[in-house]
């Protein structure tokens, strides 16, 4: 059983769910935020997301109320349109401040200890065009997907040691992006697949049935499963290898709002 | 009561915030969709013409759908809010409730098995019904009780309403369940009206490129259809089918529309056009085959709906059908482009415009089809009556200046004037002059045809109706010179007219033509030449100056010879005005025929109606993101439009905003109109694109400028590409020599 974090990014709620079970769906934080995008768990349960409307971030613990951190700005303590999050391995919250083209960490929603990593660029190390995704592998690394600059690189840290830009398939616009195996998967917007790459030269390339899927965006991983995100579709499906290839085992659709039972209203993104 | 019914079609772009979620994800487009839901939905209740039934397409947004339902409420009591693959939500007066497929199969039997389907529709229809008029109900077979519970459904009578989802779609298209809704009105004292309204598969890149879905899908209507109303063709009940049928519309009589190679026939005439076609028996295109079927017809509006992304950019994609055996005529179906104006207050209500139409039963003269035909005199009366929404239609085949007075006993009654090629823009009054005896002065190129109405259609009236047609006898019957429009006149053989004090030189015997330049300002002298030509006799051309209230006017130029042709030129600022007498020299026994014309190169930018100017993203550039546009327009240098992001918005991939409310109604101009499309991200200069609209006398070969149509009084309506980076964006825009307003 994995334990899930969705946030609605119309309706603005975070939820909490066991895998795919709708019976298992239940609120977080205590109300929504506006445009929740980006959420990750920590290993102590507590709940991260970014308000990309509000330029904050917020942290719920377990059946606590949201706390927030931030204001609209480019100095320390402030966001322009953050778009994703993470905890890195010692549980410090990593912040995509897409807007100011950067990553930051903080210790917790105190913001103590604020540091921040990057500039404006789409070329070089250190630079980001519109990073939108964050992943912190099983060695540490931090992956960031960069769909502006149409790349995801890697940092060890956010003094930018082991900066590296990640082989992809050309033409990826990676968005979505969550650690999974040795390395990461990654969401390509652009040719409707999943990437999964351990970064040193390992690349596996699903793609994703132009039938079934519109736009996939957001992935999680769910044990050795994947759980992928269709926006449009409002819907979470799970993938799980099946042979050579992936199959969807389980999915769970959005319902829009004048739904006698409403779920989640539309996807900001899924974590785990 | 009335056989009257008012039915309005139009896709409202209304797609759900999902459906708008690109990346990155971001709503600024959709959550427009709310408030332009606001204001189309007051628009339509405020609408002087009392529409009974409104059909929407592309209502997937579930905020606007409610803002919709409650705006409407009030007046339209009856509304199908939603119809998706299984359920239909109805509402009416005092119930609001989802109905199962499983009832509507329990009440009129089984459809199609679609179930398998149905798992991939994460929207639904996008269909939505509302109607002054209640809806016909059934009993409620006993079987259904069971399935109905609680307060808020249905106790006693279903209302007959049904939707078929269509088996057959394809790209995105495919994931909406794009299908037929079916709902039977009782107007109180009229029979049911059987109204279907459907929103069909769409092409993405290319005209065609899915006329087999749509062939199925029509055929599925054409058996649903059938399916309701219990009949197969001719019908004998009326039966209407409207919405956003994402085919090319065509005129019957056109060459186009029945092309010598079979293979060259376009997908309107097989489905709509020719014995065999799913629709052809039952159902009438009412554009296409009865009110402007182009061709010799003189009816001729080729009836443009909707700005698209591949050619051509601007069609005739929404439609209202009525059986071909009906016995209720379509009075008028017009663009109703006032209702789809967002004046200012938002960037754009929507990508296409709603179609109207106003039906009655039928009557003499009351189609612009069987309009009268005024024969050509000068004066020309006629008296009838009108009642209870009835129309009556006279055509004209005489283009010239008119004077055109209606008088009325009863209900207040009115008259609009449309061209031969545009019957959705009444024209407007020449500069709003009304004589006080023979009433508005109208400047009118051939056919254009004059409709009397009852300004409240509840109400009755007889009417007497005269028109002059001005001969150029006098001063105050000058003929009015439309720059580009030729004029052939002649004198009888007969005196004609004496000298008067009306010019301070001899005006015997001349014909009295009238040019006036534009009420707005002009930075340049405005360069006019009027010529006469293929005279038969010699004559004397005289130019003079008047004030524009009272004669005398004062010698300016002359020019007199036997040359052919005789021009005459002049320089003119804006607002000026001068006669131009046409003076015969051969005595008052020989008829002397002659033309003449007016030329100018001044051309007007005309940006109303608002929504005919418009600007579409046809190629997103390639950046990351929505291209973050803003647009500045430029006539002969001075800046006449800027209009900002936060007022246009961002654009992607096949984005239209309204651009002709932002701009002035007319803007004159004497070397071209620049408009810059600028793309704000990270801008160079590669991140500004430039196009110039060409004056209209250098239409022909303009770079980038593409003629969509030209209009019966020499109006171009075009489309003008403007690249921007590696992106693509298309300025549609109409520019006129002249205007009656200006």
């Amino acid at each position: 059983m994995t334990r899930l974090l969705l946030t609605e990014f119309v309706g603005g709620n975070g939820f909490e769910l066991d895998d795919l079970d709708p019976s298992t769906l239940s609120p977080v934080g205590g109300g929504p935020l506006h445009g929740a995008v980006g959420p990750s768990l920590r290993s102590t349960g507590d709940a991260l997301a970014a308000e990309i409307n509000h330029h904050r971030v917020a942290l719920a613990e377990p059946g606590g109320a949201w706390v927030r951190l931030g204001a609209q700005g480019a100095g320390d303590g402030e966001f322009t349109r953050p778009a994703a999050t993470a905890f890195d391995a010692s549980g410090r919250l990593l912040v995509v401040d897409a807007g100011n083209r950067r990553i930051v960490r903080v210790d917790d929603i105190d913001g103590a200890n604020w540091v921040a990593y990057g500039q404006a660029g789409a070329t070089g190390a250190g630079t980001f065009a519109d990073p939108r995704g964050i992943a912190v592998d099983a060695d540490g690394r931090i992956w960031i997907s960069d769909p502006g600059a149409r790349r995801v690189t890697t940092i060890d840290d956010l003094d930018g040691t082991g900066w590296a830009q990640v082989p992809l398939p050309a033409g990826t616009i990676p968005y979505g992006i969550c650690a999974y195996d040795e390395g990461v998967a990654i969401v390509d917007v652009g040719g409707r697949r999943l990437v999964l790459t351990d970064g040193a030269g390992s690349t596996e390339v699903v793609d994703l049935d132009p039938a079934t899927w519109i736009a996939p965006t957001f992935v999680t991983s769910a044990g050795g499963a994947l759980v992928v995100a269709d926006i449009q579709a409002n819907e979470l499906r799970l993938l799980e290898r099946v042979g050579p290839g992936w199959t969807i085992t389980a999915t769970l659709r959005g319902s829009p709002p004048d739904q006698p039972q409403p779920l989640f209203d539309s996807i900001g993104g899924i974590g785990s | 009561m009335s056989d009257s019914m008012r039915i309005l079609t139009y896709n409202t772009q209304m797609r759900s915030a999902l459906m708008e979620m690109g990346f990155p994800p971001s709503i600024p487009p959709v959550y427009t969709a709310p408030t332009r839901a606001k204001l189309i939905a007051r628009a339509i209740r405020r609408n002087p013409e009392q529409i009974d039934v409104v059909c929407l397409n592309e209502i997937f947004d579930e905020p606007s759908r409610a803002v919709l339902s409650n705006e409407l409420a009030p007046e339209f009591r009856f509304q199908v809010t939603k119809a998706d693959t299984f359920h239909t939500r109805i509402r009416s007066p005092g119930l609001t409730d989802d109905v199962m497929e499983r009832i509507w199969e329990l009440t009129f039997g089984p459809v199609e098995d679609l179930a398998g389907i149905a798992l991939l529709k994460f929207e639904d229809s996008g269909l939505f019904l509302a109607s002054r008029f209640p809806f016909a109900t059934v009993p409620t077979p006993p079987e259904v009780f069971d399935l109905l519970g609680g307060p808020g459904t249905f106790p006693l009578q279903i209302p007959v309403v049904r939707f078929l989802m269509y088996a057959d779609s394809s790209d995105n298209d495919k994931f909406a369940a794009k299908g037929v809704l079916y709902a039977r009105l009782k107007p109180p004292g009229a029979g049911f009206r059987h109204v279907f309204l459907s929103h069909t598969q769409a092409d993405t890149e290319a005209v065609g490129e899915n006329t087999g879905d749509r062939r199925k899908q029509m055929q599925n209507v054409a058996d649903f259809i059938e399916h309701c109303i219990g009949e197969t063709p001719p019908f004998t009940q009326e039966v209407f089918f409207c919405g956003d049928l994402n085919i090319v519309g065509h005129g019957d009589e056109t060459d186009d529309a029945h092309p010598a190679d079979p293979d060259a026939t376009p997908e309107w005439t097989r489905l709509f056009g020719e014995p065999g076609g799913p629709l052809f028996e039952q159902m009438v295109d009412r554009w296409g085959r009865d009110q402007c079927p182009g061709g010799s017809t003189g009816r001729t509006d080729p009836g443009f709906t909707a700005d698209v992304v591949y050619p051509p950019v601007r069609q005739r994609l929404d439609y209202l059908f009525t059986s071909a055996s009906s016995r209720l005529a379509v009075q008028h179906l017009r663009v109703a482009r006032d209702l789809a104006d967002p004046k200012g207050a938002m960037p754009f209500l929507s990508d296409h415009q709603p179609l109207l139409a106003d039906i009655h039963a039928v009557s003499s003269h009351c189609t612009p089809r069987t309009a009268f035909s005024v024969p050509d005199v000068v004066d020309f009366s006629d008296s009838r009556g009108l009642f209870d929404g009835n129309v009556v239609w006279y055509r004209f085949d005489t283009p010239g200046t008119y004077d055109i007075r209606l008088t009325f006993n009863g209900g207040r009654t009115d008259f609009d004037i449309y061209l031969g090629d545009d019957f959705s823009t009444p024209q407007p009054p020449y500069r709003e002059i009304v004589d006080p005896e023979l009433g508005a002065r109208f400047v009118l190129v051939a056919p254009f045809f004059l409709k009397v109405f009852l300004k409240d259609r509840r109400s009755e009236s007889g009417y007497d109706l005269h028109t002059h047609r001005h001969t150029g006898r006098s001063f105050h019957d000058a003929i009015v010179l439309a720059p580009g429009q030729r004029i052939d006149e002649h004198f009888p053989a007969q005196p004609f007219n004496n000298d008067t004090g009306d010019a301070d030189w001899d005006d015997s015997e001349s014909k009295w033509f009238l040019v006036q330049t534009p009420r707005v300002a002009v930075s340049q002298p405005i360069p006019l030449t009027v010529t006469v030509r293929d005279q038969t006799h010699d004559v004397l051309l005289t130019v003079g100056r008047w004030d524009g209230q009272n004669p005398p006017a004062t010698f300016l130029d002359q020019a007199g010879a036997s040359a052919d042709p005789l021009p005459l030129s002049w320089e003119a600022d804006d607002n000026e005005h001068f006669v131009v007498l046409v003076q015969r020299q051969t005595g008052t026994s020989t008829p002397v025929a002659f033309a003449i014309e007016l030329e100018t190169p001044l051309s007007l930018l005309l940006a109303r109606p608002s929504i005919d100017t418009t600007l579409t993203c046809q190629k997103e550039t390639s950046g990351w993101g929505a291209d973050d546009i803003a647009v500045q327009v430029w006539a002969d240098g001075v800046k006449i439009g800027d209009i900002p992001n936060s007022v246009i918005g961002d654009f992607e991939d096949d984005h239209v905003r309204t651009v002709g409310d932002k701009l002035p109604a007319i803007t004159p101009y004497l070397d071209g109109v620049e408009v810059l499309v600028i793309e704000e991200d990270a801008i160079d200069p590669d991140d500004v694109g430039r196009g110039t609209i060409p004056r209209v006398d250098r239409v022909a070969g303009a770079p980038g400028f593409t003629v969509l149509h030209t209009g019966l009084d020499g109006r171009v309506q075009a489309s003008l590409t403007i690249g921007v980076d590696d992106g693509r964006y298309a300025f549609a825009c109409v520019i006129s020599r002249w205007h009656p307003s200006a």
